[in-house]
């Protein structure tokens, strides 16, 4: 006979004598996903598979998109077939406005005005504004999208959490930020939406603040592939560095907590191709209709700023400036202009730059971290606007500008010192 | 102190559910069932994508890794579980 009433702990005591003496259990065969499972969570182990699933995908994203589909089918068909095509037919022909608009704006060599060839210097509507979304993201977006689905299914990225939760936390932060994260390397936009179960105003803020400034979105790192492919371990490490170092800095000086929290890693199971096609049409659909529009007004916006001179303007006012602090030519107002469109557009504008030979690798590179940190694209501004209150969106724009600033100027200041700048 | 208070004082520093039931050497089903009533009891809460804060209607909710949504599920201490332990 019991005598009550029990204390919380007392009862729960009880419940586990009764259970330990009322339920038996089966030995329990530990299993191969049992032992994957336990393999991918302890950081000895886990670390190497990181590393090497990392690697896998990236490799994936590689060949995938940029080697399979871009280099062997796209640049073909747009710069040998469209682009030769549009021009032989297109009315007005080189220095017609119109056609400068839509098809080839061309440039200068020797003080003579030449037809481009390829559609990355063109800056057609037509032309770049077709091939940067069909021909360079489209498949880079979609081989990201097919990994991350793959992972998400299989249950790895809960144990990648897990993994980072330890190097994370000394930026006030969880390791479940790696998901947002590596949601925002596909599209930001789905990025700072999945920002939204964080559990404090401080920590969305510097999730939000943090992604929109070094997560560089599948797109652009497409394109940054196609464009400078040596360059890409450098860009990310900077990036990384970046990432950690000023989401420590804003922990320390934002207020409020950041509590800890505790998780339920599923178990792996088989991903269902029912899931993964569903997954893939969603975001690759939504990423089309937010990208494409975007990319076409871009093209058109900085056409008309060529053609009325207003990006010759712009460049000689913010030039002296450009050049003394990052260290990069006027020339490069033009792809941060496009950039608050869309990013990707921005870089392909580099690569137009780079093939006329106007900038160094060096500046290639710091131009390239610039368009990754200086501002969100236009559709993540207006998510940040909606997801953010005045004075933490205010808050987000200081601190983003204070990190160009900083960081940009960094980078060129570690640059004169390497003697590369 | 309680292995309520013990376990509380534990969620605070983080893990997972497998590395806490480890820990205190209990199944993975009891401590699910402890989980359960310290929510109902109001110590801890599920953050949860289905209750007006997340990313609620997004049809890949069931599917997607965003925590809170249909495959991760995340508790975090509530002011009352703070006191308590």
């Amino acid at each position: 006979m019991l005598k009550v009433p029990l204390s919380v702990d007392e009862r729960w005591n009880l419940i586990e004598k009764i259970s330990k003496q009322t339920v038996e259990f089966g030995a329990r065969k530990h299993t191969l996903k049992d032992a994957i499972a336990e393999l991918t969570v302890k950081p000895l182990t886990g670390i190497p598979v990181a590393i090497a699933v990392l690697y896998g995908f990236w490799s994936f994203f590689i060949d995938f998109a940029g080697t399979l589909f871009t280099d062997g089918f796209m640049v073909r068909l747009f710069d040998e077939h469209w682009l030769p095509w549009l021009q032989s037919v297109f009315p007005g022909g080189l220095g017609n406005p119109f056609y400068a608009l839509l098809v080839d704006a061309g440039h200068m060599e020797n003080g003579v005005l030449v037809a481009s060839d390829n559609c990355l210097e063109s800056f057609g509507v037509l032309t770049s504004g077709f091939f940067v979304p069909f021909g360079v993201v489209l498949w880079a977006v979609l081989a990201f999208y097919l990994m991350f689905a793959l992972l998400e299914d299989v249950g790895y990225l809960p144990r990648l959490a897990v993994l980072v939760d330890t190097v994370l936390h000394k930026i006030g932060l969880h390791g479940y930020a790696i998901v947002p994260t590596f949601l925002a390397l596909g599209c930001n936009v789905p990025g700072v939406t999945a920002t939204r179960p964080l559990e404090t105003r401080k920590q969305r803020f510097m999730m939000i603040t943090l992604l929109s400034v070094f997560v560089p979105c599948g797109a652009q790192i497409g394109i940054m592939q196609d464009l400078v492919p040596e360059l890409m371990g450098w860009i990310f490490l900077t990036l990384v560095i970046g990432y950690l170092g000023f989401g420590f800095i804003l922990n320390k000086i934002v207020a409020g907590k950041s509590p800890e929290i505790i998780m339920d890693v599923p178990p792996y199971r088989m991903p269902m191709l029912k899931n993964i096609v569903s997954k893939l049409w969603i975001r690759t659909s939504r990423f089309l209709l937010v990208a494409v529009p975007f990319v076409l007004l871009g093209c058109l916006i900085v056409g008309l700023m060529y053609l009325t001179g207003a990006m010759d303007w712009l460049a000689t006012v913010l030039g002296p400036f450009l050049m003394s602090w990052f260290g990069v030519p006027g020339e490069t107002v033009a792809p941060l202009i496009a950039g608050f469109l869309r990013k990707d557009l921005a870089v392909g504008m580099l690569g137009g730059l780079m093939e006329q030979g106007i900038m160094t690798t060096f500046q290639v590179f710091t131009s390239v971290v610039l368009l990754c940190i200086y501002f969100p694209c236009l559709a993540t501004f207006a998510l940040m606007l909606k997801e953010e209150n005045w004075k933490e969106f205010l808050g987000s724009i200081a601190s983003l500008i204070a990190m160009v600033l900083v960081y940009g100027g960094l980078i060129h200041l570690v640059g004169i010192m390497l003697g590369v700048a | 102190m309680t292995t309520t208070g013990e376990l509380l004082r534990r969620i605070e520093k983080g893990g997972t559910l497998d590395e806490l039931a480890a820990e205190f050497g209990m199944g993975k089903s009891v401590l699910m069932a402890r989980i359960e009533f310290m929510l109902r009891a109001g110590y801890l809460y599920e953050i949860s994508s289905r209750e007006g804060q997340g990313c609620m209607g997004c049809p890949m909710c069931e599917m997607c890794s965003v925590p809170g949504s249909g495959k991760m599920k995340t508790y975090v201490l509530t002011e009352k579980g703070r006191k308590y332990r």
